[in-house]
């Protein structure tokens, strides 16, 4: 089958992608470490490779860049893994990860702790909660309406965003302007710089977890994106199987947004661009996805560490490199677009 | 539980009474069975219970009285997996179709047959290319869904429903939204397949649909469930019951076999639905074709 070799290529291609703006990100930056220099730090423990490097370079890349690096491509798999699996599910290219209200409530966790002056991990921690907090909320609603339609969750979602988003607004409110109300704003702008080692430790399992369990039911989310009614008749236990992507969508997006505050434009646009490149079928979708993911958000820290003296917040950088790379390749796939 | 596709009838109806809202019965004490090989074509107006009636058979919507037994057991009894393995359905077209390769939405109809996990292996794809060639649509196998005329995707549906290789097909409307000549080739096909010893359900709007697929007709007149051979169920009297217009049924020798005719769409001279007409309406409907 030919699609299938289009299909291996467009992965490998991918993957050396990744692979390579991982390792340019890993040696440039503000104390830049040659990229042989880089690669032997990563490798030497695996290869017999004589230390040819300071102190401070393996400090640099081992300590400072790679969990910072790590996490970045794994919330950038996250949303976009979730993002897929939500438009899949839902039917409708226009769905982003924050479609059950978890982004609004941990942005409203984020800014409660902030107030509250409670740290950095207390802000991570409340918008993990408050995030998962807002879905469980959401997913309550049809129960009480024993109405249990895609359109029901739909609008139960837009419900509890826009309340969360109120209690957001109060908490920005009353917040000092002078200092909190601008950390506040600064987190929900998305930053890399928060994640360090034992976070990562705490949440990269789970996420991981959560990606394995979305890839083995990459076929089911196939049946399901035909609608309920025509899965059901293809024997697919529906409220199961869409439960469990919900749940595995919903906690990689909250894991995600806790990292890393919330980061637009990633879990939306990057499934419409795999799309373009391997189909429909989230059997190859999913996977394009993380990859795709990974790599924006690895190129977007690269860039907000780089570019200017002080950190740019990454949703500015999402919109902007995201945008004409998007454009680009609709130009390229002109036909596929109807 | 193990289900013997050997049983006779391949479907039975009995007592079935239906309300959305309560005391309100769409229709009451259907009762009916299919054997295998046979087809049964339901028609009625716009919202007499047609899709109800089928969406009652494919087990997604619970009658309030009655049961449905297929092969012998009690539908409500068997498992969503296996009613699946059982039974397929063809949707209508939608209004949007996806943009999975025909290829891959056929093989769709393998997922009841795969484990818990599982994707389709190599051996689903080949049965799914082998129904496409059954119905020559191997050329499209690897065109998207979308890129097909309504008549292709109406095609691939069935090879998608073939592929479950369940020996029940309901089908809901599937001439609708095809031109012509497709409509033909698609009851073409449904007699085809009732040769080879499948029972096909369909709803449809055409009631010259059971006269050209022969087998069993199920009419929803008049607040009534008419229940027989097509040839001789379907009349004059029962179009103008069914549809409330002024219809009829001839012999056309030419073409050796039975075609409905509507003689005057509004033999009242006034508007009224067809749903919920009761019998006094029906009689004066009688009336009327007598003065007329």
């Amino acid at each position: 089958m030919q699609t299938t070799k289009k299909n291996r290529r467009i992965f490998i291609f991918l993957s050396i992608i990744l692979l390579g703006c991982c390792v340019l990100s890993l040696s440039l930056g503000r104390y830049p470490v040659p990229f042989d220099q880089t690669l032997a730090i990563l490798l030497h423990k695996l290869l017999p490779i004589a230390p040819g490097w300071s102190d401070t370079m393996a400090n640099v890349i081992l300590n400072v860049r790679l969990p910072r690096l790590l996490g970045g491509i794994l919330v950038g798999a996250a949303l976009a893994a979730s993002g897929a699996t939500y438009q899949s599910i839902f039917r409708n290219p226009l769905v982003s990860p924050d479609l059950l209200g978890v982004s609004a409530g941990a942005c409203t966790g984020a800014a409660l702790a902030i107030i509250l002056h409670a740290g950095t991990a207390m802000v991570q921690f409340l918008a993990l909660i408050c995030g998962l907090a807002a879905v469980g909320l959401t997913n309550l609603i049809p129960r009480f309406f024993r109405n249990h339609s895609s359109l029901m969750l739909i609008l139960a979602g837009v419900v509890v965003g826009g309340f969360m988003n109120a209690l957001f607004g109060i908490l920005k409110y009353v917040a000092d302007p002078e200092e909190e109300l601008a950390s506040i704003i600064y987190w929900t702008m998305g930053s890399f710089a928060n994640i360090k080692q034992p976070i990562l430790q705490a949440l990269a399992p789970g996420m991981l977890i959560a990606l394995i369990v979305l890839f083995l039911l990459r076929w089911r989310i196939n049946v399901l994106s035909l609608g309920e009614r025509e899965a059901a008749s293809l024997g697919i236990n529906v409220r199961l199987i869409r439960g469990l992507c919900i749940l595995c969508a919903t906690a990689l997006t909250a894991c995600a947004v806790c990292l890393s505050g919330a980061i637009g434009w990633v879990g939306l646009i990057t499934p419409h661009f795999a799309r373009l490149l391997t189909g429909e079928d989230a059997r190859t979708l999913l996977p394009a996805s993380v990859l795709i993911g990974a790599t924006l958000t690895a190129v977007v820290d690269w860039l907000a560490r780089n570019l200017t003296g002080a950190e740019i917040p990454l949703s500015i950088l999402t919109g902007l490199v995201g945008a004409p790379m998007f454009i680009i390749l609709l130009l390229a796939q002109k036909r596929k677009i109807q | 539980m193990y289900i013997d596709f050997n049983k006779s009838p391949v479907l039975s109806v009995e007592n079935l009474s239906f309300a959305y809202e309560k005391g309100q019965y769409l229709f009451k004490n259907l009762h009916f069975h299919l054997e295998k090989g046979q087809i049964l074509q339901i028609l009625g107006a716009n919202g007499a219970g047609k899709t109800t009636l089928l969406n009652c058979i494919a087990g997604q919507l619970h009658a309030n009285q009655g049961t449905i037994r297929l092969f012998g057991q009690d539908l409500s009894q068997i498992s969503r997996l296996e009613l699946a393995r059982c039974m397929a359905y063809v949707p209508q077209l939608p209004l949007s179709a996806c943009r999975f390769k025909v290829i891959d939405y056929t093989v769709m109809g393998r997922t009841p047959h795969l484990k818990a996990l599982a994707s389709p292996g190599e051996e689903d794809y080949r049965l799914a290319q082998n129904y496409l060639a059954d119905l020559h649509l191997s050329h499209l196998a690897e065109k998207t869904m979308d890129q097909l005329s309504g008549g292709e995707r109406q095609q691939v549906q069935i090879a998608r429903a073939l592929t479950q290789q369940s020996p029940l097909i309901l089908l809901d409307e599937p001439a609708n939204h095809l031109d012509y000549g497709n409509q033909h080739r698609i009851l073409g096909l449904m007699t085809d397949l009732a040769a080879q010893g499948y029972t096909l359900i369909a709803t449809t709007h055409m009631p010259d649909a059971p006269l050209l697929t022969g087998g069993m007709v199920g009419i929803f007149a008049g607040g009534e469930f008419l229940f027989g051979p097509s040839a001789q169920m379907l009349t004059g009297p029962t179009l103008e019951s069914m549809y409330g217009i002024q219809g009829k049924v001839l012999e056309i020798a030419e073409i050796g076999r039975k075609a409905c005719f509507c003689l005057c769409p509004n033999p009242q001279h006034r508007s009224k639905p067809a749903n919920g007409l009761n019998k006094s309406t029906t009689k004066e409907l009688e009336k009327n074709e007598n003065v007329l």
